[in-house]
Order: C-alpha cells, then structure tokens, then sequence
C-alpha cells in the first residue's frame, strides 16, 4: 500500500514574511504538490488559509488525493472542496478577500487564466471580495465584479445571488434558457433563476432563500489576519476513487479541463477505469487516453 | 379639682397637641421623600432605558446592521431593547410604565396618545425643556410621569426613518411604507413617558407615618403613667399624710408625728410641720399652765 506524504503547506503569513517571499514560497510549494499529484502545473495564484471550520471536517480533493480538512489548512488551486451537511468554512485568501462555504456545498478552484475562478457546484457561498475583484460561477450564473460581496446559492432547480456591497456583472450560462443575457446586479439587489426560465429579481432576498441560507452568511463574514495563521496539513486519507470525484465529472466540460492529467493515474484502478469507460459519451475528453488512435487511423 | 386631676388634663392636651403637631411634621417629611424617592425612581429607570438604548446603539446595531439585508431583526432598534427591558422589569414591577411615545411611529404601538401627544407637542414647542414631570390618575391609581424629548441625535437613525426610498427593504417588509418617515436630524419626534405609581411609596410613607404617630403616643402615654406614678407616691401620697396629721392637730386631737424619708421638699415641709407642732404645743402648755381654764382640785 501506498504510503501518503503529508502534502507540503505553506504560510502566507503578512508581516513577519516579505509577501513576495510567501506568494513564492506558496507558489513553489503548490508547484511541489502538482507536480507530485501530475496536475497540469500552472501558476497557482490562489492560496486561501481555512480561519473556521465548524460542524465537522471537510474534505478537500487535491491533485488525485483526498484530503481531510480543518481549520488552519491552505486552500490552494485546483482544489474541490466537499463539505458535510452542519458545516460552515470560512477561507481568508491571500488577497484579502474572505469566503465562506455552507453546509453540503461543492466547491471548485477553478485555475482559470492568471486568476482562480471559484465554481460553485452546489450549496452556499458567500464571497467578500470588497477590496479585490471576484470571479464566480455556478451551473447557470457567471458572476464577475470587484470589490463586492456576494452570496450564491446553486440549488436543483435554480441558482439565488444577493449582492451585499458593490456591483458585479451576471452572465447566464449556456445551459440556462433564462432571458437575463449580460446584466448588471446593484448593490442589495437579489436574482433568482430557474432552469424554466423564470426570472426574479427584488430588493431583497425572499423568504425561503433567507430561511434555507446559513445564518452566519446574515453576518459581515470575519476577517482573521493571515498572520495569525498556522499551517495545518490535511491529513491524506486516500487515492479518489469514482465515487469521489463523480460528481465533479458531471461539471461542465470547460470546467474539467485538466481533468485527465489530473486523474488519468487512477485508471489503474479497474472501478475508475470502468466507469469512466461506461461515460465515455458524456466525458469524450477520456476518448484519447483511453483508446490511443494509432498513428495508421490518422494517415491516409 | 384635684392635683392628679388638674396635672393629667394638662397632660393630655400636652400630648393631644404634641402628637397632633408631630404627625403633621412627620407626615409632610414622609410625604415629600416618598415624592422624591418617585421622582427618583423615574429618574433611574429613565436613565436605565437610555442607557439601554445608547448600548444597542454603539453595540448591537453594528452586529446587525449586516443581517437587515436578509431579515428585519427588531433587536436592531433602539426603542426595541429599551422597551423590552422594562418588560422584563414589568414582570416584577407591574405598574411602572415606559413608552416611546412618538407623532409618527414607525411601530403603530408607540404612537402617542391624548395626553401623551401633549407632553410631545410642548417638547416641539420648547425646544430648550429638557423634561417635564407631571401626577395623573390612571385606572390603577395615581401615577407620576417623567417625560424627555425623544430627539433623532444619530444620523444612523435616519437611515430607517428618512424616506422610504432609504430604508430598508426588509422593514418596509414588516411594518410598510406608510408610517415612521420623514424624521429629520435633531427633530424631537416624541417623548420617552416613565409613569411610576404613587401608591406604594405613599403606603409605604403612610405606614412609617402610623408607626411613627402610634409609637409618640405609646411614648406619651408611657410618660403619663410614670408622671401620675411619682406624683402619687413622691407628692401626692405625702402631702396628704401631712394633711391628715395637720387635720387632727387643728382639732386638737393627737396626731402621730410626721415621718418621712424623703430628703426633698416634701420632707423639708414634713420636719417643718413637725417643728411647727412642737412649737405649737409647747406655746398651748404654757398657756395652759399660766392660764389654766380649770384650777387644779
């Protein structure tokens, strides 16, 4: 049996360390871990230092690890983030901006560009980025904007966004027939949208969004100085299997790029393998690595 | 009459007048603290209420002011915390009353009524008052009020209270658009009304009262006894000893000579009368002996 590395954390501590030196440092040792894990190794500007994990650990699926979570854990690029059904996750980054995930919520850094996209799978997220820009997604809304504060919540049948502070621009994605386009939402302006189409937007969010909403995501989220942090290493618990990153599969295909990089080592586990086999229609991307076109398919 | 007699009707009207003149200085002091300790009252319960609400001022409204964007928190208002407050006091107190009664509430409980939009309208009228205090009677007695202005002082506070425009989306939700606008900064919009009742300082003061006046006439009584008592026995009881044996020796009659221990005036004048009837009848038997009304046989 494999014997797991505790993976390398770093501190992006302010103060006490050059910031220079802990963006280095936090790059270096996230190109470490992906290299290790045979991710596609890009820059990884996000790094985001775990200040509250309340109602139980979370799990965090790095490269092809999953990792148990706690407070004190760096978030880095790249990583899915699971948490269970009482939990509450507040993440400060290295920019300065705080999010805060709810109960039973996926969360996906997303490496996109020079930057971190956070994808929101499901669940509830709250993102104060009042001093920086915010690049936010959900299966049916792109969120963009600086210095804002935003909750989102993806749910089955639609996605809520209420914007606390400041103003950011909506894009409905492809997969939502909903008539919003490109659209501007102001500040303490609620949106709801629905996979039929309907579209709602008020002054305030409505009840039932109030009522299912966490109730610390009511609160200004707190920020806890990064230089108080203490580097905390998530406990490697084992390799993904199928079931683990399933449905992360189901993203939708912009989203998963690097995918197979990052998880064509689990095809020597026969489960993984077959299952990816039986959805190869739905994820062609595996096409290639699983069945090579031989160089005599494509000459003439 | 008789000395005794003479002596105790003194006595009495001493005491009707001592303890009829004590009750009313006794009862003017007692009625004039128990109006102060009202007063007092009123004054403390005004100053807890303000300090309530200048705590969920500086303290609570920031830690709320983010989940009014959700949902109207009522803890967020001032006059919410300071009337809660005294709700709990209410479930130990029962008759103190605190209302922030205002001309145009957001909240249709706290509008003011008749005599409550009185004490507001002068509070407009004399911007200079900084209070009022006032007796009315209510159905459960007379009650004192201590009134001050309820002026709008923070600016924060307009951000519920300017126009509806402004306020927030969730407190339109709950109370609507119709009332509690249109406040402007440093307008006395109402009035913060402790009533304290009268009743139980007075009884209170009214019962110090009777102890007081049934005590001074214990005491007075008290002292008629022993007045009566020594008058008897130090007075009365030897003067008409003395009486008698002057009784018997005006009569010619043989008398017993007076004894007294007493070394005061009683037993001065005794072992006077004593001398007196020696000397008197020595002076009878020699008139008797130089004079003899019968010769000798």
């Amino acid at each position: 049996m494999k014997k797991y590395r505790p993976v390398v954390e770093t501190h992006p501590g302010r103060g006490a360390v050059p910031q220079f030196v802990a963006a280095a440092l936090a790059s270096a040792c996230a190109l470490c871990l992906h290299s290790m894990n045979a991710v596609a190794g890009a820059p990884t500007p996000f790094v985001a230092w775990v200040a509250v994990a309340d109602g139980g650990s979370f799990t965090i699926i790095r490269g092809a690890e999953v990792l148990a979570g706690t407070k004190g854990v760096t978030l880095l690029a790249g990583d899915m983030i699971e948490t269970g059904p009482n939990a509450l996750l507040v993440a400060e980054a290295r920019d300065g901006s705080v999010i805060a995930l709810g109960p039973s919520t996926h969360c996906y850094a997303l490496p996109r560009g020079e930057g971190t996209a956070l994808i929101l799978a499901k669940g509830w997220l709250k993102l104060d980025a009042h001093e920086t820009r915010l690049d936010l997604a959900s299966r049916r809304l792109a969120i963009r904007g600086a210095k804002a504060v935003v909750v989102l919540h993806s749910g089955e049948q639609s996605d809520q966004v209420f914007e606390e502070q400041g103003q950011v621009q909506l894009v409905a994605r492809e997969r939502s027939t909903a008539p919003i386009g490109r659209s501007t939402l102001s500040s303490q302006r609620f949106l709801m949208l629905e996979d039929a189409g309907r579209v709602d937007t008020q002054s305030a969010p409505n009840e039932e969004f109030v009522a299912a909403m966490p109730v610390p995501f009511r609160d200004r989220l707190p920020i806890i100085a990064q230089g108080q942090a203490s580097a905390v290493a998530p406990a490697a618990l084992r390799l993904v299997s199928f079931g683990d990153v399933q449905s992360w599969f189901s993203l939708p295909r912009e989203w998963r790029v690097g995918f197979v990089e990052r998880f064509r080592t689990r095809l020597v586990d026969p489960t993984f393998l077959a299952a990816i086999e039986a959805h190869l229609a739905e994820w062609p991307e595996w096409q290639e690595p699983l069945h090579p076109r031989q160089k005599s398919d494509t000459q003439p | 009459m008789k000395l005794l007699l003479k002596v105790n009707v003194v006595l009495l009207i001493v005491l009707l007048s001592g303890v009829t003149l004590a009750y009313q200085v006794a009862r003017g002091i007692l009625l004039n603290n128990a109006r102060s300790e009202i007063q007092y009252n009123a004054r403390i319960m005004m100053a807890s209420a303000l300090a309530v609400r200048t705590y969920t001022t500086t303290h609570i409204q920031p830690l709320l002011e983010n989940q009014l964007l959700y949902k109207f928190v009522p803890e967020y208002v001032p006059s919410f915390s300071a009337i809660e407050y005294f709700n709990r006091l209410r479930e130990k107190f029962a008759d103190y009353d605190y209302k922030e009664a205002a001309l145009n509430p957001t909240n249709p409980s706290d509008r003011a009524v008749d005599w409550e939009v009185d004490i507001v309208n002068h509070f407009r009228e004399n911007t200079s008052e900084t209070e009022r205090i006032g007796e009315r009677d209510t159905a459960v007695g007379r009650k004192l009020y201590f009134a001050i202005p309820l002026r709008v002082t923070y600016p924060k506070c307009l951000k519920c209270h300017s126009s509806v425009a402004a306020a927030p989306p969730t407190m339109l939700a709950k109370y609507g658009s119709a009332n509690g606008f249109g406040w402007q900064l440093n307008d006395v919009i109402g009035a913060q009304i402790v009533s304290v009742p009268y009743e139980l300082p007075l009884k209170r003061a009214n019962a110090v009262l009777t102890s007081v006046t049934l005590l001074l006439a214990g005491l007075f009584l008290f002292l008629v006894v022993v007045i009566n008592l020594a008058l008897l026995f130090l007075v009365l009881r030897p003067v008409t000893k003395l009486s008698s044996i002057a009784d018997r020796v005006s009569r010619g009659l043989d008398a017993p000579q007076f004894s007294s221990e007493q070394r005061d005036e009683i037993g001065e004048l005794g072992a006077a009368f004593n001398r007196l009837r020696t000397t008197v009848k020595k002076a009878m038997d020699e008139i008797q002996r130089t004079h003899p009304r019968h010769p000798p046989q």
